[in-house]
């Protein structure tokens, strides 16, 4: 992983145009020699109709130093699960006896699975991208992404508190054996060095999302709506320890000195283009010409 | 004579032991039990629609524990006798 690798996340109201921003910084990077890779995590996938070119899970070239790639939510999922249930079959002996097999099958609709099919891909793509210097996650409306930044908190205070019962179990199981056999005698428990390792992947991504390495990037419209939500999670974010680096009222009809502060946060605005925002070539044009709104969107205090 | 009766004294003498160390674990063993069961029922509480931990802890967890899931089942089946359950941690007939 290269040590300055930034990740920028796009997040915000649906409709406001996070996937059209999350483009023109990626065009704007890449022009400004930084290699660059917007992926997109909102299953609406915009990027393949901004772009005009059909992404997939394998990052693709749209021009010198500019890449795309879209995460198949759907067949995470369902690689997921059975990778699960193979572990699950080479380690039970009574599978059908729990007739757990077909439970599968309901897993993938459970409440959670999405937004840890959205933390698992995060973490192959930033393994998997590691030669980039800049990844741009568009991210999916409100509810997923904010779900995606607060599972890895929520996931390890329950780690953690696993982990203090199975050691209080496996002190139990101590004192018997000594008890009994006179001497501590006690296998290796799988259940705690899987906590254990579960627990140091989750820390270090809490640590890398309240970290300077993210750059969250919120979204709104002028809208009373949108205003609202904006400084919802603005509020969520700021539970979990986290900041946004911008907020951008993107559509702005007005200039940024008259866009008021929105929960201590001064507002950078992009216009209403009445330009088509597809096609690379397009893309281009505009990001060349707005310079000066991600001069600003960039700056380290933003 | 000495030589025949003194392996029956030390057998009986481990026996004796082993017999005391059992007795001596036995409530440590049901205190044990209790917190595997409560271990089961937070990571598959979900089973028996309690509120568990993230389906994704269950889930990594779940291959490992097919002694625990055992025990989790079986609890369900005793659920209401819990005195007949206190009675044979006593020793009570």
């Amino acid at each position: 992983m290269k040590s300055k690798q930034r990740y920028h996340f796009f997040i915000g109201k649906g409709g406001v145009g996070k996937s059209t921003l999350s483009a023109l910084t990626g065009v704007y990077f890449a022009l400004n020699r930084k290699k660059t890779a917007i992926v997109s995590l909102d299953p609406a996938h915009n990027q393949q109709d901004i772009f005009e070119i059909g992404f997939s899970e394998k990052p693709k070239k749209i021009a010198e130093r500019l890449f795309a790639k879209e995460i198949n939510l759907d067949f995470r999922i369902k690689k997921y699960l059975k990778g699960v249930q193979d572990h699950f079959r080479k380690t039970y002996n009574y599978q059908d006896a729990f007739n757990l097999k077909n439970y599968y099958k309901i897993l993938k609709f459970s409440p959670g699975m999405e937004s840890q099919a959205l933390i698992s891909a995060f973490n192959e793509i930033i393994a998997e991208l590691d030669d980039f210097d800049i990844l741009i996650f568009d991210m999916p409306p409100t509810a997923l992404s904010m779900s995606f930044f607060s599972l890895p908190f929520s996931t390890l205070v329950w780690l953690k508190e696993l982990l203090k019962l199975r050691t209080e179990i496996n002190r139990k199981k101590e004192i018997i054996s000594r008890v009994k056999l006179g001497k501590v005698q006690i296998e290796t428990d799988k259940i705690t060095s899987t906590l254990t390792k579960k627990i140091e992947e989750f820390e270090k991504l809490t640590f890398l999302f309240r970290s300077s390495r993210i750059a969250i990037n919120l979204i709104s419209n002028q809208d009373k709506l949108s205003l609202h939500e904006s400084k919802k999670i603005i509020s969520l974010l700021e539970d979990l320890g986290m900041r946004i680096s911008s907020l951008i009222i993107n559509k702005s009809s007005v200039s940024e000195k008259n866009i008021e502060n929105i929960s201590g946060y001064k507002a950078i605005s992009f216009p209403l283009l009445q330009t088509e925002i597809s096609t690379y070539e397009n893309l281009r044009k505009i990001a060349l010409e707005h310079q000066d709104f991600f001069e600003n969107l960039l700056k380290p205090e933003n | 004579m000495s030589s025949k009766i003194f392996p029956i004294i030390k057998k009986k003498v481990k026996q004796l032991d082993e017999i005391n160390r059992a007795k001596a674990t036995e409530f440590i063993e049901s205190e044990l039990n209790e917190l595997e069961n409560i271990f089961a029922l937070l990571v598959f509480g979900f089973l028996v629609g309690n509120p568990a931990a993230p389906i994704y802890v269950s889930l990594e967890l779940l291959p490992l524990m097919e002694k625990e899931l055992f025990k989790f089942i079986s609890k369900i089946d005793s659920k209401y006798e819990p005195l007949g359950e206190l009675f044979s941690i006593f020793s009570v007939d």
